[in-house]
């Protein structure tokens, strides 16, 4: 499974500036009556596009919200949310907080810590899959509960459940 | 007989359009309102309904909302807390998916009694589903003129905005979620001023849970009297409760206040899976001290619980059963309020990591004698010195654990070992032994 | 008035007062690591949690106030447990590397464990580390995570007091750090700040790592001399090498803040291979050392061969000498060479502008403390970029705004680091601020408010016009009976002492040029100025000054005027002085010798053309000594004998100081009075002109005013200039840059680690213009003056504007200046070479010595 390798197709964040996201988080920060509060969601912003908060985006936010760049990473080192490194395509996040915790999430995160060959916050070579546990997810019903990207929430979670998911995902990278 | 009131809506088809949730009686309530009461009329209904929050603090939601200085030039926001994030609830995502109109009629209509004209919705970042249909709601009621200017043909306007966090529990604090809007690192602020005097911008403001304000709409279409006779008499209402663990039907159940702890886990829940017996269950989320089997004969009540020395919190009942450990348990919810710490003061950020420490060698079996009485000292030296709840909840929950189940701590101490530790097996959990889910409300 | 009982002890405090507060004034010191008193209280470090009856939990005394009635009880058992428990947490991952640790014997976490804390610590496990080896954040600053406790004061501090949001608290937790971004601070303002207020070893000063303990360092008292905000420095020294510089929170205006200056510039006093180490004459067309009789039989047959009825004598002090120095020296001027042509303030001429000069200092001057100016509703800036020309003023004008809702109108060439504060921002290009002065005052309706005149208003050509205007705005204010407070921010340190002490009476140093061009000047005593690189027009000063027959330098480091002196004096530098500086506050205070002169002497830089100093001891000597002595080869005596003798002629005949008794003066400084004030105290003492403004000359300057408003061009002056970039034609503006103030800081190791290359700073979109990018390498020119430098972008920068720091010797940025123009033309073009143009000086300091070609205005 490791062995697959993609080219990622997301943008790179190097090319300098970005007037669409400017303009994106203009209109945004005009909800809040100081353009401050626009951070966050220029933040949501451009990890959607570039799959992680590089340094330059924070200065872009800082410039484009007038807030001292390390105002900006102060925020963006915060919130677990916000990556400052690149991930896998695909973000494997597992609950393993108590009720979860209680229905096995242990066993299915030492699951596939052994079928992708890697740990906790590590990505698989190829840079498919990141593994990351999470803190409750707020679905304890239907634990144990995984969230792939920030997506819809795979529920009710075993090991042949997951095993299925791991190799549609797969399968979507062929 | 109890009716189902905040979850009517969840089981039809569709139930989180518009059209849906008009034709079921929806936005009556604000039509009402705005046309027949002035905002403290309708902060008068609330106080006289005994409206506790929802959130997991249960402070009564009219004299909350009586504190916002009404005199004030400055603008006035609402907003709605939907940051749920508290280990073992999920009530709130329940509304947001399947009845979000129930919530925006709360909103507007909690607006509306402060003087609010600027709303925000404090969603967590997870929810991404449930912010969406959130979204697409919010673009009906525009379309529809009950969101924006004049609404219902009044000189009421209001605008509602989803701010999406990004992964802190204590954003879910109410003063850490007005900094986390404001732009700033999730963290508490300095009370008082309290946030109906200076909160957001340091403009009044005031803070609400998704269900609290889901229960406006209520209270104004069927009296304070109605809702004053659910429950109990001094935090009554309908309620939603959220079972998870080691149960044979988890899920989230309306049921009034006040209802016994054993009733919901055993009646409703219908007790551990495979005839196990139950252990240990958590009435209130994770900072909710745990009882015993032999002490769930409790009302779900907020002074009841407290008095029994733990909370009603958040209403996320934990089950587990007799092959549960409650150290990992423990050790489970320590590393959570632990990860969570937004760092700012002392108790918390060096305490628990302390007690994690301990927690970790315990559970690890290399626990030395000497190391439960550590961890008392220690719970000591942080409870009540906190900047915010946080610390306090998370020695909250040790405290309990070690109350009831000290002899489980000594035992991996003294004999270095879990006993309930089963080596790792990959298909443990086969789909054949899992409960069945036909007596889920939602899912 | 609320009344509290604190441990038994009831009394009344003001409303608001902090427990904490009011318990250090009842005698219990209550222990706190995050509370300061500048800072607002936070509460995040648990320490000073106090019970109070009837509170369910314990308060944090430093963030409640007290009220009527409040049981508070600081010293219970319940209180000590706790303090005891904090401390044992916050020790718990606190690394026990005390004795490697340079907070060492000055650590607050180390004196409350001491008085507070627990004998032994149950932690067992592992502490945590960031990291192993200390990580430097920048030139100054280094630091420690693994001691950090989180108090957050520096990142407060450098939000809130400095402003420079330069550092942050990164991460979550107790993962959480302090640091710049992406965990460095190149780019701040390199103050220091953080690592005043720091309780423990986690962020520590570079240049004093590893040199001293607390215990064992000599700390003097004195004032910081890189601008006249005169801040209190406290300087720890050994023998004659400089450990630190500080700065006492409890005395000095500047409590316990410094700029980037005054905490790392001091060492500019160690440079001894820089300094003037003998007398010297002109030998040759060579400057010899020679013995100080021998110096002064010179200038002695130079003067008798000066026909004083067809030549005059000039003089020229620099306005950082100390009050006595000044006084010497005119002293010396008037005695012995029998003239009145003195200067102090030679980088522009103000002579014209004088007499308005004096009458605002004499009516309308308030010379009380910056923080009681600032308690006013409304403050106007005018021509000065506080935040790099008088940082720490800056600071309380911010806190004034924080705490008290001071409102700010800003009147100024360069974007300031208050432009996000401000009601009202005002560009202007010098020469504009004629016109702009009374609109920003008409902005305003508020009561009271206060004036701070900067010192681009003085760089200006037209600063006569601009003072008569200021004059007749805060006459008219007045009369309308609104309060008005007026305080220069000047960037030397004893400027206003130098006009007090009637420097403003004689003529300006332009006239002195013009007379020695044209053969009226025979001879020239220049003190601690260098107007080679300091007066516009650069080339003819050489020219004037190559006419003199007599050019004598007095000063403690070779300065480029002094290169083409006859001769040449060494005199002591400002950590060897004993005196006093006048800030703009009007406070004389107190400048303490900080180590001995050099006894021995190091070699100069060697030079081909100049030898100008040979092996033996140091002869420097005290500047009043030196007029001392040189009066005594006049067969005069000025009777300049010691400090106290000095000041107290100064006392005597300068009114404004006539209540000091310098041996007085403590740490609080003494406040100098008003002439017309002071006249009133004496009425009946015949000398001094009359300092009241007639009514015509008022009424005048009024119409002139009115006049001019009606020809403003207003906004629309950027747009003009704008175009004028496409060709990068630039308007140029100088002063100082944060980190150089004049030009003995480009002698500090330190500020020059920082801060070595020169640089122009202009609008990002002008850059982008002319294909060019923030540190590209440029050329710029006029005529035949051509610099390289390097480029900063700014963009907040006006457009068509080019800023470059007076203070970079290479530059010379003086040739570009002209004293007629309002302000110059240049052209900023991609480099010609790909080399910076460095200064002498600097190369000298890190060691290189090669010779970097010819000098300027060699007289050989």
């Amino acid at each position: 499974m490791s062995s697959l390798l993609i080219a990622s197709s997301s943008q790179t964040p190097d090319e300098y500036f970005h007037p669409d996201l400017r303009d994106q988080i203009n209109e945004i920060a005009l909800r809040y009556p100081e353009r401050r509060s626009a951070v966050m969601p220029a933040l949501h912003i451009y990890q959607e596009r570039f799959g992680y908060i590089s340094q330059q985006s924070m200065e872009e936010i800082a410039d484009i919200l007038d807030m001292a760049p390390v105002q900006v990473y102060e925020v963006t080192s915060f919130y677990h949310h916000f990556r400052t490194e690149p991930v896998g395509k695909y973000h494997l996040k597992i609950c393993n907080n108590i009720s979860c915790m209680l229905m096995g999430a242990d066993c299915l995160i030492g699951h596939i810590q052994q079928i992708l060959q890697l740990k906790c916050d590590e990505t698989t070579r190829d840079g498919m899959f990141t593994l990351s546990t999470a803190e409750c997810l707020g679905s304890c019903d239907t634990a144990p509960v995984m969230q792939i990207n920030n997506d819809a929430y795979c529920e009710h979670l075993d090991a042949e459940k997951l095993n299925k998911i791991l190799r549609s995902l797969e399968n979507k990278i062929e | 007989m109890f009716e189902t009131t905040l979850l009517k809506n969840t089981t039809l088809n569709d139930s989180h359009l518009l059209a849906t949730y008009r034709s079921n009686g929806g936005y009556e309530a604000l039509n009402n309102v705005l046309t027949n009461f002035s905002p403290e009329q309708l902060i008068d209904l609330v106080k006289e309904s005994n409206l506790r929050g929802r959130g997991g603090a249960g402070f009564p939601t009219g004299l909350k909302w009586s504190f916002v200085p009404r005199e004030s030039t400055k603008p006035k926001y609402l907003c709605c807390n939907a940051d749920e994030s508290e280990p073992g609830t999920f009530k709130d995502r329940v509304i947001i998916e399947k009845d979000p109109h129930q919530l925006i009629e709360g909103i507007v209509l909690a607006s509306y009694a402060i003087g609010a004209h600027v709303a925000y919705i404090y969603i967590r970042v997870e929810y991404s589903v449930g912010a969406k249909i959130l979204q697409r709601a919010l673009d009906e009621c525009y379309n529809a003129s009950l969101l924006g200017k004049n609404i219902f043909g009044s000189d009421f306007n209001l605008d509602i905005t989803i701010h999406h966090g990004a992964g802190a529990y204590i954003c879910g604090e109410e003063t850490a979620l007005l900094s986390s809007i404001e732009g700033y690192r999730g963290q508490p602020k300095l009370k008082p001023p309290f946030p109906a005097i200076s909160g957001l911008y340091s403009c009044p403001t005031v803070i609400n849970n998704v269900e609290t304000l889901a229960c406006i709409p209520h209270i104004v279409s069927k009296g304070a009297k109605w809702f004053k006779e659910i429950g109990s008499v001094k935090g009554p209402g309908p309620k939603l409760y959220c079972l998870s663990g080691r149960v044979n039907n988890p899920g989230t159940y309306e049921l009034p206040t006040g209802i016994s702890l054993r009733e919901l886990v055993e009646g409703y829940g219908g007790g551990a899976p495979n005839g196990k017996k139950i252990k240990a269950v958590i009435p209130g989320g994770a900072s909710a001290p745990m009882f015993p089997e032999s002490e769930l004969d409790i009302a779900m009540d907020y002074d009841e619980l407290m008095a029994a020395g733990s909370m009603f919190g958040s209403a996320g009942v934990i089950v587990m059963d007799e092959d549960s450990c409650i150290v990992k348990a423990t050790l489970s919810m320590l590393t959570f309020f632990h990860h969570e710490s937004c760092g700012k003061c002392s108790p918390c950020r060096e305490g628990l990591t302390w007690v994690v420490k301990l927690l970790h060698r315990i559970d690890s079996g290399s626990g030395k004698s000497g190391d439960i009485e550590e961890l008392e000292h220690l719970a000591n030296g942080i409870f009540g010195k906190c900047f915010c709840p946080l610390g306090d909840g998370a020695i909250m929950a040790l405290r309990g654990a070690l109350k009831y189940f000290r002899e489980e701590f000594i035992f991996h101490i003294d004999r270095g070992y879990c006993p309930f530790h089963k080596p790792y097996s990959p298909l443990m959990l086969s789909s054949e032994q899992r409960y069945d889910h036909s007596m889920h409300q939602w899912h | 008035m609320t009344t509290v009982c604190i441990n038994g002890i009831s009394q009344s405090f003001d409303e608001g007062t902090l427990i904490v507060d009011a318990a250090k004034a009842l005698g219990f010191d209550i222990p706190t690591f995050c509370s300061h008193p500048r800072l607002d209280p936070v509460a995040v470090c648990r320490m000073c949690l106090v019970e109070v009856e009837g509170q369910p939990k314990l308060l944090p005394a430093c963030a409640t106030p007290v009220s009527d009635g409040m049981v508070v009880h600081t010293e219970s058992d319940t209180v000590k447990n706790t303090q005891e428990s904090t401390l044992e947490i916050l020790l718990a991952n606190h690394p026990l590397d005390c004795p490697v640790c340079d907070k060492g014997g000055e650590c607050q976490l180390q004196d409350q464990a001491y008085s507070y804390g627990a004998a032994e610590s149950h932690f067992d496990e592992n502490k945590r580390r960031f990291h192993e080896a200390d990580m430097p954040l920048n030139k100054v600053v280094v630091s420690n995570l693994n001691r950090c406790i989180q108090c957050q004061l520096c990142v407060r501090y450098c939000d809130e007091v400095v402003g420079a949001q330069a550092l942050g608290a990164i991460g979550i937790g107790a993962d959480t750090t302090v640091s710049g971004f992406m965990e460095s601070l190149e780019n701040c303002d390199q103050c220091g700040n953080c690592i005043e207020v720091c309780p423990v070893g986690a962020l520590m000063s570079l240049p004093y790592r590893y040199k001293s303990r607390p215990w064992d360092l000599k700390e003097v008292d004195t004032i910081c001399p890189f601008c006249a905000t005169g801040c209190q420095v406290t300087v720890g020294a050994r023998d004659r090498e400089l450990m630190r510089v500080r700065s006492k929170s409890e005395s000095g205006l500047n409590r316990e803040a410094l700029c980037v200056r005054g905490r790392f510039g001091l060492d500019f006093t160690t440079q001894t291979e820089h300094r003037i180490q003998q007398p010297m004459i002109r030998h040759n067309g060579n400057l010899v050392s020679v013995s100080w009789d021998e110096a002064f039989d010179f200038i002695h047959e130079k003067v008798t061969h000066i026909n004083k009825n067809k030549q005059s004598i000039g003089g020229l002090i620099s306005p950082s000498m100390t009050n006595e120095t000044l006084y010497g020296f005119q002293k010396l001027m008037q005695q012995v060479f029998g003239s009145q042509l003195i200067d102090s303030f030679c980088r522009w001429p103000l002579g014209q502008a004088y007499p308005v000069l004096g009458r605002l200092i004499d009516d309308f001057y308030s010379r009380k403390p910056l923080e009681d100016i600032l308690g006013v509703d409304h403050c106007i800036i005018l021509g000065c970029n506080i935040t790099d020309e008088n940082p720490v003023s800056e600071y309380m004008v911010r806190e004034a705004h924080h705490k008290n809702n001071l409102s700010l109108s800003l009147l100024t060439t360069r974007p300031t680091r208050l432009d996000r504060i401000a009601e009202h921002v005002q560009r202007y290009l010098p020469g504009e601020e004629v016109e702009l002065i009374k609109p920003i005052f008409d902005k305003t309706d508020s009561q009271k408010l206060c004036v701070l005149l900067g010192t681009d208003i003085f760089r200006s050509p037209r600063v006569n016009q601009t003072l008569l205007t200021l004059e007749s705005v805060l006459f008219s204010l007045q009369t309308g009976g609104k309060h008005v407070d007026l305080q220069f921010l000047l960037d030397r340190p004893n400027q206003l002492g130098a006009w007090d002490l009637g420097i403003k009476n004689g003529i300006d140093f332009e006239t002195m040029l013009k007379q020695s061009s044209s053969g009226d000047m025979g001879m020239l005593y220049v003190v601690g100025e260098d107007p080679l690189l300091s007066c516009p027009d650069g080339y003819s000063v050489a020219e004037s000054l190559q006419k003199l027959s007599l050019l004598v330098v007095q000063d403690s480091f070779m300065s480029e005027t002094a290169k083409v002196a006859d001769v040449v004096l060494p005199g002591f530098t400002f950590a060897e002085s004993a005196g006093t500086f006048t800030n703009n506050e009007g406070r004389v205070q107190r400048v303490r010798p900080i180590y001995p002169p050099p006894t021995k002497t190091v070699m100069n830089v060697n030079r081909a053309d100049i030898i100008y100093s040979t092996p033996g001891p140091s002869k420097a000597k005290r500047d009043t000594d030196i007029f001392n002595e040189l009066s005594l080869s006049f067969d005069k005596n000025l009777g300049l004998s010691s400090l106290e003798v000095v000041f107290s002629e100064i006392a005597k005949r300068v009114p404004e100081y006539q209540d000091i008794d310098v041996s007085a003066i403590d740490e609080a400084g003494a406040f100098s009075k008003n002439k017309t004030s002071a006249r009133l105290a004496l009425s009946g003492l015949p000398d001094g002109p009359d300092p009241s403004p007639n009514e015509s000359k008022t009424s005048s300057s009024l119409n002139q005013c009115n006049d001019q408003t009606n020809t403003t061009e207003g906004a629309n002056i950027y747009a003009a200039t704008a175009t004028a970039t496409n060709r990068g034609i630039f308007k140029l503006i100088t002063g100082n840059c944060m980190f150089h103030s004049g030009y003995l800081s480009e002698y500090s190791p330190t500020l020059t680690s920082i801060a070595d290359k020169a640089y122009v700073e202009v609008n990002e979109q002008d850059a982008i213009t002319l294909n060019l990018k923030d540190k590209d390498l440029v050329t710029v020119s006029r005529a035949s003056h051509v610099a390289n430098l390097q480029l900063k972008t700014n963009k907040h920068f006006p457009p068509g504007v080019a800023f470059i720091p007076e203070n970079f010797k290479s530059v010379q940025v003086n040739r570009f200046i002209h004293s007629t123009e309002d302000s110059s033309i240049i052209k900023i073009e991609p480099a010609l070479s790909q080399k910076i143009e460095i200064s002498l000086i600097t190369q000298a300091a890190t060691g290189a010595k090669k010779n970097q070609g010819k000098f300027m205005g060699g007289r050989g």
